[in-house]
């Protein structure tokens, strides 16, 4: 298995998946980058080589958040308490769609953003499982309210209640 | 009839389903109005969600990543000392002795005029104490105890201090092109083409040196409070609430990026 292509071709959606999920292009760079390094010391086969990635860039994501209190928030699943600037090319009501989008991700329980931003990189129900860590028969389930409850947030902009959390 | 749970839906939306129980549902939902009415409406859902998470989306940078990746890996493995159990008996007496006479040894060196120990000393001062000052340092490079990284293709990243980041560039030995650009994230980012680029970096500094005749791209963070660039001295360009601007003339000037040229 060629390494450049390897990367070149994973290295993308594990960057999305992170920035998503973290809020930090840096972050997600940095973490992308060492799970990276990591998998150079491994000798997996093909299938192995994606869920691994993801799984060790999920464990560096907690390790990061358990040492920096800034980024405790997302494993929290409190908002932001800081918008982000709007961009000179963007108008501000893109950018404030943008926040109300983070919002509503930041506001999900930490399983539901990682069921979701997963089921966005196109991973199969088995893998999600294993890296989420649910039975794989749950996860159809698992991922529809997820998703009603992210998109019911983000079109209200509030912070919907749910009694099993 | 039995009606198709959520959890099916949603897996026969992701193609999840084995063929046949697929085949059999998608059966059902042509005479289930309430489930064609179910199954669409998690469409849409999904479809919506999809949409505003692409909303979140920056440009992955494969390229430098990819050579981050090669530099970190070649690099040595960092070796954290374990805790060490305090020496017992002699072999304990004899550590702490010989450390005293080495510490002892390190101190009478700094005392003596013009030893390295020293100028190392000296030298370490003025750069932690020159980041504190807000003065305009002695340039690091210029100093032997620097030592500077040499690296092929240069890139360095270096985290904000307090929402600030200063990026000094001495004046470069030929014709060389400047960038400078304004990015997202919290880091203040250098490039060069320049095989002989030099750099020294701390929290909130980034010195550059060595710079010859190549190209030099310089990245400041979008959120920071206050990001400067100099070039030999001078302050040419800043980012400021979220605006850049060029300090001195620029070759070409954008919202995002500023080329200048400097040197002979």
């Amino acid at each position: 298995m060629d390494f450049e292509d390897l990367f070149q071709r994973l290295y993308p959606s594990l960057f999305r998946y992170l920035n998503r999920l973290t809020g930090d292009p840096d972050v997600a760079d940095d973490i992308a980058q060492e799970a990276f390094v990591r998998l150079l010391r491994q000798n997996l086969s093909a299938d192995e080589v994606r869920p691994w990635l993801f799984t060790v860039a999920m464990n560096l994501v907690r390790d990061t958040a358990r040492k920096t209190d800034r980024r405790q928030r997302l494993l929290a699943g409190a908002p932001r308490m800081v918008a982000p600037l709007p961009r000179p090319d963007e108008g501000l009501e893109r950018a404030e769609e943008i926040d109300g989008v983070r919002r509503a991700l930041d506001q999900l329980p930490a399983r539901d953003r990682q069921l979701l931003l997963m089921r966005e990189e196109g991973f199969k129900y088995d893998e999600i499982a294993k890296v989420v860590g649910v039975a794989p028969a749950s996860v159809g389930t698992l991922i529809a309210r997820a998703l009603k409850r992210f998109v019911e947030t983000y079109q209200s902009g509030e912070v919907v209640d749910d009694p099993r959390n | 009839m039995t009606h198709a749970t959520e959890g099916t839906l949603q897996a026969w939306l992701d193609g999840e389903l084995a063929e046949a129980a697929g085949a059999e549902l998608a059966g059902h939902l042509a005479e289930c109005a309430a489930c064609a009415a179910e199954a669409d409406a998690l469409r849409a859902i999904g479809a919506q969600a999809g949409r505003a998470l692409g909303l979140l989306d920056t440009h992955a940078p494969s390229a430098v990543a990819l050579r981050s990746v090669r530099q970190r890996a070649a690099a040595p493995p960092r070796v954290t000392a374990a805790p060490r159990r305090r020496a017992a008996g002699m072999r304990g007496s004899l550590s702490r002795a010989a450390g005293l006479v080495l510490l002892t040894v390190g101190a009478a060196s700094a005392a003596i005029p013009g030893s390295p120990v020293r100028a190392w000393l000296t030298g370490a001062w003025d750069r932690v104490s020159s980041l504190f000052a807000g003065e305009r340092p002695v340039p690091v490079l210029d100093s032997p105890a620097a030592a500077p990284v040499a690296v092929e293709e240069a890139y360095a990243a270096v985290a904000l201090a307090d929402g600030q980041v200063r990026v000094l560039l001495a004046q470069p030995a030929g014709a060389a092109t400047i960038r400078v650009r304004m990015i997202d994230g919290n880091r203040a980012r250098f490039y060069s083409t320049d095989t002989g680029v030099r750099y020294v970096s701390a929290t909130g500094r980034l010195e550059i040196g060595g710079i010859g005749s190549g190209d030099v791209t310089i990245e400041l963070p979008r959120g920071a409070r206050f990001a400067t660039v100099e070039l030999a001295g001078e302050r040419v360009a800043q980012v400021e609430n979220g605006a850049l601007h060029a300090l001195v003339p620029a070759v070409s000037a954008s919202a995002a990026e500023l080329v200048f040229r400097a040197g002979q």
